[in-house]
């Protein structure tokens, strides 16, 4: 799926396949995606937060008084009931009866008042050995789906076929336990420590790469406690925020932000990986350190009333600065930091442009006094697009290939929304331009160039500024440089992938991806089904795998990439002709 | 004395920096410091901090006093082992003294309410050997379960507390917590009082089954949805009761760590339909129209307190809300105009019996908008000024914003409410009302009425300083109380004070008038506000009468209760 501009500010992915009620606020469903047979996927979020994919098929409706007896009866009876269906279905089959287990998928274990449901009509809780049982059920297929405070669905979900009514085979139902981190933290005479800030990160994939992202917060309770659940399996990390004990003075103390566990070589290493159902104790007990006086001047600031100042342990991690001064007519700042070594980062707005300085300070070795920040102005990059429409642009929007982007029409030369991404800090896009336009104010970095035409049928066949080959590598832009021109070509003469999946579940929901390989400009496509045709593809080379999740994979990380190539096939895209490729779903780790 | 501090921490701490940093801002550094005195006379703070159930000393407990007149100013210092501290070299001065340790509330010198009581140094006057007792945290944590032992995630459960505020002892909402996977909540940092205990949820499984979505004219829209499992949990209170007459408080005392459970029965539900209006049927806002929300709430102690509930709305402009349990509610109905700011608030009273209730928009009691205008005795009336009406000793109140031409309206549910002046450096000097009742600041508002008020503002209140006395001695942490004459309808009227160390109190912000001044000795859990409490102490107070910008000094002797 090529991503819309609509999504682009937040930096998660979308996935609206499995959220049909947020896509209200994203695109519609992938434009170059012929999806065939594609099952209807909602979300429901339990009270408990667990996220369990429901299917529904031909739907029938009950009485009020129907519902409140079945709910008594399943409550009393803790799920052994066994109403009859009301048969306003069309019916299929003789009623038959459906039995099943609802099981911990790690454990193996019975899971006792789970929620079964069957279709859309009915449901029940199971009993202590996790059965359950539907009687008179007509439907010769029915999806039927289970939930429980706690658990998760499994990937791709259940889906009962009852090819032989007579048969009543038991029906297994397992569901993923959430995992759990909790722990203590403690001060340094090790009592605990009541209401210190605690962030739990996650590695997640936007655009190809991973970063750490953060998912929750919370503070630890009268005992130093804090926890999180509701967790999926995954790579988490869990850092302390800031926290000053005793009354605001230079007398003080504060805790220094501490991640755990620490910034290692690779992202892997500097994670917690949790496995399904696992709980985690991870207690923390943060270096405690004086507060400091740091003061200087800031220059450059312009006629910006304030500047604002943040600072950043080296492993990222923000210390709170709310104790700042700033006197804006003279610029001079004092901060108070506490003893250790930070990135300290001076923003101001400047004209309308957030503008910014960094200082490494290290306190109290350094002196305390004399810090200097320069704000100065970005680089000025303008942009120039020139489209090469090599194929006659088809004329019919609702054609089974869809062109067009969220604000461009089939027919209609592309216009292109562009950002710059810095890649050498965790921080979102800095710059934006639509169209052929400049972009102004761009601070020193390295950053990937990313392009969003708005025609869909358009890809980027080459992008240069100042000589470097922008779809291969990344712009550096140093301190005090005047920027270079961004030359972006669009063209249209894009192939098609045609995609049939071999083996597995013929009703399994596996996503087939195609991640690019070997450039930065292109993006993964997503699609679902067991045979169907990605429209509009650039050329190129892919690594085409059916995966059963939905978490798009690390497709820029070479590195990280070289452990899926087995399980999918490579293929090369070419302009203007139909690739083929078989693919088997695969257990792909996310 | 009063404390400008606000109650948490982050908030005192961002205060303290903010006027900090307003001061770098527009003075030099040099200048922010007060006028020194080179060779002027320096006094002691000492004392000890000592746990105020237990009476042990408390060491490692940061202490810190501030010049009352330059607040920014501070010291901080640490108490030794045996609880001790003391600050040396301090210039003659009033200070704030506050205590702050791990596992205790941060707090002042005699805190009561929002105040507590500053330290005088200078020549005769005591600031040594200081008794500073302060309250450890108490702490209610428990654990949420349902009829099948199962722990219930996302419960809201509410904490209530008796308070003696302002003068009135009432039932407040204290702070909502959710709980955890465990069905685990904590309450932490409560001060020792009476505290109810109060459980909402729904139950997990009582799911609307998810149907087919549909793409239809490029529109989302989903197609009907079945209810299964409809049941629903009673609002229950602490130890399990179902209505708040049987509700048990906890008391808690400084340093308490109280376990409370509940375990929670779900019953059958109901539903609450409310019919379409008729503009629903043409192009006019349904009730579907997408600007428009729903909610449920229940009289807890007297607060309207929202529950959880599931409500949907219909393709046809109608809604339903789900899981609603026999008794008695109110639907807040709020619909949002484009264009418009606030939306149009419709309350339903709800008496939900049995089987399906329904709710027309007709039955509704809409609000009432009071209209007014203000004008200025003197002067013109200041930007950003506002016309308050409040509900006696409730926390939610309506406001008008004053226009440059004087003109107001508020709107509010039909009820008494008190008239309240938010204009910055004025006062209301008079108050006039039609078409509705209106008794000193109080205003009743009926259905259907159309009140209008008619208010003077003026400029020049007056302040009254003095030292409240035990005999010839100054009596030190004493409630100072200015009340009006007919207290019962002007509550706003109400001034009071701790006095310092040296027995003296300020109340500032005075609306003249005539007024009775008492000083009560550990007056502060006294219902004072109650004109029939009050009467018993009104033989041994003060009467004085104040007129625009007046500064009487005057001193008064202390009752005993």
């Amino acid at each position: 799926m090529r991503r819309g501009v609509a999504e682009k500010s937040p930096r998660r992915s979308k996935r609206f396949l499995f959220h049909p009620r947020q896509s209200l606020h994203t695109p519609p469903p992938p434009r170059n995606v012929q999806p065939v047979d594609e099952p209807k996927n909602a979300t429901l979020t339990s009270p408990g937060g667990s996220n369990i994919a429901l299917a529904a098929e031909d739907v029938s409706f009950m009485t009020r008084g129907w519902k409140i007896r079945l709910c008594l009866l399943a409550f009393v009876a803790f799920g052994c009931c066994s109403p009859s269906i009301a048969q306003t279905s069309p019916p299929g089959q003789e009623p038959h009866t459906l039995r099943g287990t609802v099981l911990d998928s790690v454990t193996g274990e019975p899971i006792y008042r789970a929620l079964v449901q069957l279709g859309g009509q009915s449901a029940v809780l199971t009993d202590h050995e996790g059965h359950f049982e539907f009687e008179g059920v007509t439907e010769a297929s029915s999806s039927q789906w289970a939930m429980k405070p706690g658990y998760f669905a499994e990937p791709g979900g259940q889906r009962y076929s009852a090819t032989d009514p007579t048969a009543n085979q038991p029906f297994i139902v397992k569901l993923v336990p959430e995992a759990v981190i909790s722990g203590t933290v403690t001060g340094q005479d090790g009592g605990p420590v009541e209401g210190i800030p605690i962030r739990l990160k996650t590695l997640a994939v936007s655009n190809g790469l991973q970063h750490w992202e953060t998912r929750q917060g919370t503070k630890t309770n009268s005992e130093g406690q804090y926890r999180f659940y509701e967790l999926r399996a995954g790579k988490y990390a869990i850092v302390t925020g800031s926290y000053s004990e005793g009354l605001a003075d230079e007398n003080s103390v504060a805790y220094v932000p501490v991640r755990y566990p620490p910034i290692a070589g690779t992202e892997a290493q500097s994670a917690i990986q949790l496995a399904p159902g696992e709980h985690r104790q991870v207690d923390l007990s943060p270096d405690v350190q004086r507060l400091y006086p740091v003061a200087g001047a800031v220059n450059g600031y312009g006629e910006s009333r304030g500047v604002s100042f943040q600072v950043r342990t080296n492993d990222g991690e923000e210390v709170a600065t709310s104790d700042y001064h700033f006197n804006a007519r003279t610029g001079e700042f004092r901060l108070l930091l506490p003893g250790g070594s930070y990135v300290v980062t001076a923003t101001a707005y400047v004209q309308r442009y957030m503008r910014e300085s960094t200082v490494q300070v290290t306190v109290p070795q350094a002196p305390g006094s004399g810090v200097s920040f320069t704000i100065e102005p970005g680089a000025t990059i303008p942009v120039e697009i020139q489209v090469e429409t090599v194929n006659e642009p088809s004329m019919s929007p609702s054609s089974s290939i869809v062109q067009g982007g969220p604000d461009g029409q089939a027919g209609q030369p592309p216009t292109a929304f562009i950002s710059l991404e810095k890649t050498d800090e965790q921080r979102g896009y800095t710059n934006m331009g639509s169209g052929p336009s400049v972009i102004e104010d761009v601070p020193p970095g390295r950053y990937v160039l990313q392009v969003q035409p708005s025609n869909g049928a358009y890809y980027v066949a080459s992008a240069s500024c100042g000589g470097v080959d922008l779809v291969h590598e990344e712009l550096a832009i140093a301190h005090g440089t005047g920027g270079c021109s961004l030359r972006i070509v669009l063209r249209n003469d894009t192939g098609s992938v045609h995609v049939t999946q071999r083996g597995g579940d013929p009703n399994g929901r596996s996503m087939v991806f195609l991640y690019p390989l070997g450039d930065l400009v292109r993006h993964s496509l997503e699609g679902g089904g067991a045979d169907f045709t990605f429209a509009t593809v650039p050329p190129g080379r892919y690594l085409a795998i059916a995966q059963d999740h939905q978490e798009e994979l690390p497709y820029r990380d070479p590195e990280a990439m070289r452990r899926y190539a087995g399980l999918g096939q490579e293929i090369t895209v070419s302009s203007n002709s139909v690739t083929n490729v078989e693919v088997s779903p695969a257990h792909v780790e996310p | 004395m009063w404390n400008p501090k606000p109650t948490s921490t982050v908030a005192r701490l961002a205060t303290f920096l903010l006027a900090n940093a307003l001061a770098l801002a527009t003075t030099a550094p040099s200048q922010q410091t007060p006028p020194a005195h080179p060779a002027a006379p320096a006094y002691r703070i000492s004392g000890k901090v000592v746990d105020a159930h237990s009476g042990a000393a408390l060491a490692r407990c940061s202490v810190q006093i501030a010049d009352v007149k330059f607040r920014s100013q501070t010291r901080t210092t640490l108490t030794a082992g045996d609880g001790s501290f003391a600050f040396d070299g301090v210039p003659l001065g009033k200070y704030s003294l506050t205590a702050q340790r791990r596992g205790y509330l941060e707090q002042s010198y005699e805190e009561h309410e929002q105040y507590s009581t500053a330290i005088a140094v200078g020549p005769g006057l005591v600031s040594e050997d200081l008794l500073f007792k302060i309250v450890a945290e108490g702490v209610i944590a428990g654990t949420i379960t349902d009829e099948a032992g199962e722990p219930v995630r996302g419960a809201q459960v509410r904490l209530f507390e008796d308070q003696d505020t302002n003068g009135i002892r009432t039932t407040q909402m204290h702070q909502t917590e959710t709980t955890d996977d465990r069905g685990f909540y904590e309450f932490s940092r409560l001060r020792p009082g009476a505290y109810y205990l109060v459980a909402t949820a729904r139950p997990w499984y009582a799911q609307r089954l998810q149907q087919q979505s549909h793409f239809e004219n490029g529109q989302q829209s989903e197609a009907p949805q079945n209810q299964v499992l409809d049941l629903a949990y009673p609002t229950t209170f602490y130890p399990g009761a179902n209505d708040q007459d049987s509700a048990t408080p906890i008391p808690i005392k400084g340093g308490d760590r109280l376990e409370a459970n509940l375990t929670l029965a779900a019953q059958p539900a109901m539903r609450l339909h409310l019919a379409a209006p008729p503009a629903a049927t043409g192009h006019g806002p349904s009730i579907n129209g997408g600007g428009v929300n729903l909610s449920l709430s229940q009289s807890i102690f007297g607060q309207r307190e929202m529950l959880p509930t599931q409500i949907s709305m219909n393709p046809d402009g109608s809604a339903d809300i789900e899981g609603v349990l026999p008794g008695h509610y109110d639907v807040t109905l709020n619909r949002f105009t484009p264009g418009q700011n606030r939306p149009e608030t419709k309350h339903f009273d709800a008496d939900v019996s049995g089987g399906s209730t329904e709710l027309s928009e007709d039955a509704s009691a809409s609000e009432v908008v009071v209209t007014g205008k203000v004008v200025a005795l003197a002067g013109k009336l200041p930007p950003n000024s506002w016309i308050v009406l409040r509900r006696p000793r409730s926390r939610p109140r309506q406001s008008g914003n004053i226009d440059e031409a004087g003109n107001f309206s508020v709107r509010v549910e039909p009820g008494t409410y008190e008239v309240i002046g938010n204009i910055s450096d004025m006062y209301i000097a008079g108050l006039r009302a039609q078409g509705a009742a209106l008794v000193g600041r109080m205003l009743t508002v009926k259905a259907d009425d159309a009140p209008k008020l008619d208010i003077v503002a003026a400029r020049g209140h007056a302040e009254i300083e003095g030292t409240a006395l035990r005999g010839d001695k100054p009596a030190s942490a004493v409630m100072v109380l200015l009340a009006p004459e007919d207290p019962k309808n002007n509550e706003i009227l109400f001034r009071r004070d701790q006095s310092d160390s040296d027995g003296t109190f300020d109340l500032p912000n005075v609306v003249p008038g005539k007024y009775r001044l008492l000083a009560i000795e550990r007056g502060w859990d006294l219902e004072w506000a109650n004109p029939a409490v009050l009467q018993a102490f009104l033989a041994k107070s003060v009467p004085i009468e104040v007129r625009s910008g007046d500064h009487p000094k005057q001193a008064i002797q202390v009752q005993a209760r």
